[in-house]
């Protein structure tokens, strides 16, 4: 390489651009800590496993900062939560396909209890602090469907627009309108006499 | 025995699910921080795709300027060059190609006449 291009590139890499780079990073750090805790309570949600669920959310981060990180800041919510929401897709495609490999040799072999066990058996009390509609919105929550529980989680809980919420979820915003229709409809059935406020007041 | 209203549901679930992340156990907590540290190391370590254009069309024109200098400063100097420059002149003529097939004949022509 020539010295005129050694002089150019040294002249393209100044310190202002380390200084916004790491003001990037900065700007990096402070998004993902506002998002990671929902991230984990949502693959949570899906996984009823912690390290799973950890999993999916770090996966979920790299990949973000890997293809997004260069896209206008107001978008990086439901993007994030894109990659979040693939990642829990990509657990429910490994874990049927695990299940169906599972079957096939419970029929050749006798059943491993282990094998069979749930990964971690979910935890009401320490999740929900305690609280008796905090206990029954969990239960409520667990037993949704995967899709209207994320379109709930997104549209009420992350205060995403149908139409983030519906490209976080890569699907039409008929479908996330579908999804969440659906999904108050089972909660209104399973969340008889719900009020937190009361239990907070009382 | 009471349904609750959709509001009802919306707002009490936004304010459990708020205390239940604000709760989380330190271990998780731990491992979030750790997660997020591996995905930041990505970004300071990835170059910025950005730069990519702008590098190479820089390092492209340095080089364009560098041969353009090197090409116009005069005549080949190498060796190589000096022996190739009679079949260079002879093949980007405007002769007819057809005296290519006796090439070393009209080399020797050439000599003989330089001698002569």
């Amino acid at each position: 390489m020539s010295s005129q291009t050694l002089v150019m590139m040294q002249t393209m890499f100044t310190p202002s651009d380390s200084a916004a780079s790491a003001g990037s990073t900065q700007r990096l750090d402070l998004f993902l800590r506002s998002v990671e805790r929902q991230a984990f309570k949502m693959a949570h949600y899906a996984t009823s496993d912690s390290n799973e669920a950890l999993d999916i959310v770090q996966d979920a981060m790299t990949a973000f900062v890997r293809r997004y990180r260069e896209k206008p800041e107001p978008q990086w919510r439901p993007l994030f939560f894109r990659s979040v929401d693939n990642r829990i897709k990509d657990w429910f495609r490994r874990r049927k396909v695990r299940s169906r490999w599972q079957l096939f040799r419970s029929r050749e072999d006798a059943p491993d209890p282990v094998d069979s066990a749930p990964a971690e058996a979910p935890t009401p009390d320490a999740a929900t602090g305690h609280s008796e509609a905090g206990v029954a919105l969990e239960a409520a929550l667990r037993a949704l469907p995967d899709r209207q529980r994320q379109a709930f989680l997104l549209r009420t809980w992350q205060g995403l627009s149908v139409a983030e919420t519906a490209r976080a979820m890569g699907c039409s915003d008929g479908s996330v309108k579908t999804h969440l229709s659906r999904a108050m409809s089972a909660l209104r059935n399973q969340l008889t006499d719900f009020d937190p406020l009361k239990e907070v007041s009382s | 025995m009471k349904v609750p209203g959709d509001n009802q549901i919306e707002q009490g679930a936004r304010q459990i699910l708020d205390e239940q992340i604000n709760t989380l156990d330190a271990q998780t907590l731990s491992r979030l921080n750790r997660a997020r540290q591996t995905a930041l190391d990505e970004a300071r370590h990835a170059p910025r795709a950005r730069w990519l254009p702008a590098g190479l069309l820089a390092g492209g024109a340095a080089l364009a300027i560098t041969f353009g200098v090197g090409l116009n400063s005069g005549p080949p100097t190498t060796p190589l060059l000096n022996e190739a420059a009679p079949e260079l002149a002879l093949i980007t003529s405007d002769e007819s190609l057809d005296m290519l097939s006796d090439l070393e004949f009209y080399l020797w022509l050439d000599e003989v006449l330089e001698e002569g």
